[in-house]
């Protein structure tokens, strides 16, 4: 027992041991290659260039460039050329880059015939002239796999990106020839231990005040930057003034006036209504309330129209001895609940009976799709409808899906009768109120975290998500009856004379396509703005 | 050394031995709970539909009578055929009438000397009326006209109005048929 122990004891030193040492050897030995590489890079001066080897139109925007850079790296360049093959610092109208998620520049307005841009790399404004034509993105990129995100919004054949990395050497100025810049920078590697004489280090004190005095002007700079972040999100959403804002009548390219147009068709009463979002919102509780209003409506609906008789028809006739989920039975109480929420508020409370009732409607969609797929879809469950509420109830959880599946493409190309309009409308109106009233909550608050911010942005992406469907869901409800019935639907609305009902039909569909656009664009807006401010669009 | 370590391991054993007990006890019992638990129990479609059609229940049904439907209710749309129907729904007023017929569904439209009008569709398909029914209505209500109330006819049967409130239309599921009625 005694030599057992005392092996033991030396099998427990000598793993501790190997446990110990093995990190720093690895330390060592990465010391050493990196020391390695940069050695073979001073001696070899490379420079690389990534481009992107063609122009990048602006319906491909935001476009994701990926650059794979060597360890030894010492400075970064990124430029951008147009047709004619000039390099530029800045990417074209409303353009915007990033940097893995930073921001590098911004397009910020257009006024006495010249762009107004910002580089948040060096806190500076520029115009369409500015002193480089390129900018130094080393702090921004790290050894490896880089990713640059580029938005621009230019007619024509667009902007390429080319990105010039310097290894060993700082370069001699390929894209500008301006070495001041190059002279001002310290390199990063020195340490006190390079400096042998007394005057070294004086260098290295002197430098390190100034090194000290730059970090204080750095965290002023960010307090001011807070500010500025905060004084923008209170005046972006909701305020009317605002060009951009993403639910109001501004949304970029959708005016009143280019509605006029479509005067009459179902969409232009739908969006000018008295209640509307469109015309009706000044603030994110307004939009809430009136998304409140817009589900109460449609749960109304729901019911006086016979969809809870047609689905007990459509349950006991022709599934009758089909199984379902005994939890399902809750529907009619998740209903009730929902039915009789009188404010954005209590509906907050209720995000749960949201999620509840979603998942189980998608439940007996699921079913009975999958029991029979082509019968259900005669009955009025469209395989879409079960995506469509799997969405909702995801997009009210707080998960993200993919609502790329729930496409224009699949609405006018496979639209479908669907028993479930009214309240699919429903469930999701609760879910977009919900958002837009945490939405709300945020937004009122006298001071805002960064993480609170965050938060808010988390909201109102969904609210756009969420109003992007609603629109597809409009349009279903036009075109599915059409497209399998169109001389009865002819009939039946000369009947009720509702004239010209085909050409109000194009009509409608041209107007969703322009709707549809500019959420897109509302969307590449809401985008651009949190990259601005320094959030993570994919969250 | 040994001997006095002898007594403790039988202590040891004395307490290991029942705590083992106790915790295989638990861990047993609670799968068999967690087994039982997550084998949600099911239902029929028809116990399903029971359930759900209690939200039916809820809505007001009004009183309202109309003739044309009256005389309607009585028959079985299985075995009359749609130019029964449309005499029945005329009471005895005169008419011109076109028919006309689709993939899925004929269909009769009718106006009659006093003004109104009715439109009968048969559906080829039985499982189409109830989504066609749904969904039309709601289409409806896009072009203008409001729900005004549910009526006791048949299968189901509600009434809209125009904006300019002019006028009433009255729309009735029934087995395969779905009738448009506007006064």
């Amino acid at each position: 027992m005694g030599i057992k122990k005392k092996l033991y004891t030396s099998l427990i030193i000598l793993i501790f041991s190997i446990v110990l040492l093995f990190p720093a050897n690895l330390i060592f030995a990465s010391d050493a290659s990196a020391n390695d590489a940069l050695l073979i890079a001073q001696e070899s001066e490379e420079i690389e260039y990534f481009d992107t080897e063609r122009l990048i139109p602006y319906n491909e925007c935001p476009y994701t460039f990926i650059i794979d850079v060597k360890d030894n790296f010492t400075r970064v360049e990124i430029q951008h050329y147009g047709e004619d093959g000039n390099r530029n610092k800045f990417g074209g109208w409303k353009a915007w880059l990033s940097v893995n998620g930073s921001p590098i520049y911004k397009w910020q307005s257009f006024t006495g015939g010249e762009s107004r841009w910002y580089d948040y790399t060096d806190n500076s404004y520029y115009d369409d002239n500015p002193p480089n034509n390129y900018t130094d993105i080393t702090d921004y990129i790290n050894a490896g796999e880089n990713t640059i995100e580029f938005y621009h919004y230019t007619e024509g054949a667009g902007s390429g990106i080319i990105v010039t990395v310097y290894y060993g050497d700082t370069g001699n100025g390929y894209s500008t020839g301006d070495e001041g810049t190059y002279q001002e920078e310290i390199p990063a590697e020195e340490t006190s231990e390079d400096y042998t004489t007394e005057e070294d280090y004086s260098t290295l004190l002197q430098e390190e005040k100034e090194s000290s005095a730059r970090q204080e002007e750095t965290a002023a700079v960010g307090a001011e930057d807070e500010e500025k972040l905060i004084f923008n999100f209170k005046s972006m959403f909701i305020n009317p003034d605002n060009p951009g804002y993403v639910l109001g009548r501004e949304i970029p390219g959708l005016t009143e006036e280019n509605l006029k147009k479509y005067q009459g068709t179902i969409l232009y009463k739908k969006l000018l209504g008295p209640a509307d979002y469109i015309t009706g919102s000044t603030s994110w509780e307004d939009v809430a309330r009136l998304a409140v209003i817009e589900s109460k409506v449609h749960y109304n609906y729901a019911q006086n129209l016979g969809y809870f008789k047609s689905l007990y028809n459509i349950l006991s006739v022709f599934y009758i001895v089909q199984s379902f989920r005994e939890s399902l039975q809750d529907i009619p109480k998740q209903f009730n609940t929902l039915k009789s929420v009188n404010s954005a508020k209590d509906l907050v409370k209720n995000k749960d009976t949201i999620i509840g009732l979603s998942s189980n409607l998608t439940g007996i969609y699921d079913e009975l799709i999958g029991t029979d797929r082509e019968g259900a879809a005669n009955l009025g469950f469209p395989e879409l409808d079960s995506k469509v509420m799997f969405v909702v109830g995801a997009v009210t959880s707080g998960g993200w899906s993919v609502l790329g599946d729930i496409s224009k493409g699949l609405f006018i190309e496979n639209a479908q009768y669907s028993i479930n309009y009214e309240v699919k409308k429903a469930v999701l109106n609760s879910s977009l109120a919900y958002h837009a009233q945490k939405a709300h909550e945020l937004a009122i608050k006298e001071k805002i975290s960064s993480a609170e911010i965050n938060e808010f942005f988390f909201h109102t992406r969904r609210v756009v998500t969420l109003k992007q469907l609603d629109m597809l869901l409009n349009i279903e409800d036009s075109i599915s009856l059409w497209q399998e019935n169109k001389d009865l639907m002819t009939n039946i609305l000369n009947f009720f004379k509702i004239i010209d009902a085909e050409a109000a039909l194009e009509a409608d569909l041209q107007l969703y396509d322009e709707i549809l656009y500019n959420y897109g664009q509302a969307e590449n807006f809401l985008r651009s703005v949190m990259s601005d401010l320094g959030l993570q669009w994919q969250y | 050394m040994n001997n006095t370590f002898r007594p403790k391991e039988k202590k040891m054993k004395k307490i290991l031995v029942p705590v083992l007990c106790i915790v295989l006890i638990s861990l047993l019992s609670g799968l068999l709970f967690c087994g039982c638990s997550s084998e949600e129990k099911e239902i029929t479609g028809e116990k399903l539909g029971e359930a759900i059609k209690e939200i039916d229940e809820e809505v007001k049904i009004s009183r309202e009578r109309v003739d044309e439907l009256e005389k309607l209710e009585k028959e079985d749309f299985e075995i009359i055929s749609p130019y029964d129907i449309l005499e029945l729904a005329s009471l005895d007023y005169q008419y011109t009438s076109q028919e006309q017929t689709s993939e899925n569904s004929f269909t009769i439209a009718a106006d009659f000397i006093d003004g109104r009008r009715i439109m009968i569709i048969r559906f080829l398909n039985p499982g189409k009326i109830e989504s066609f029914y749904l969904q039309f209505q709601s289409n409806l209500y896009s072009q203008g006209y409001t729900f005004d109330q549910r009526l006791r006819y048949s299968d189901l049967c509600n009434s809209f109005i125009s904006q300019d409130e002019s006028t009433k239309a009255y729309l009735l599921k029934k087995q395969n048929y779905f009738i448009a009625l506007i006064k």
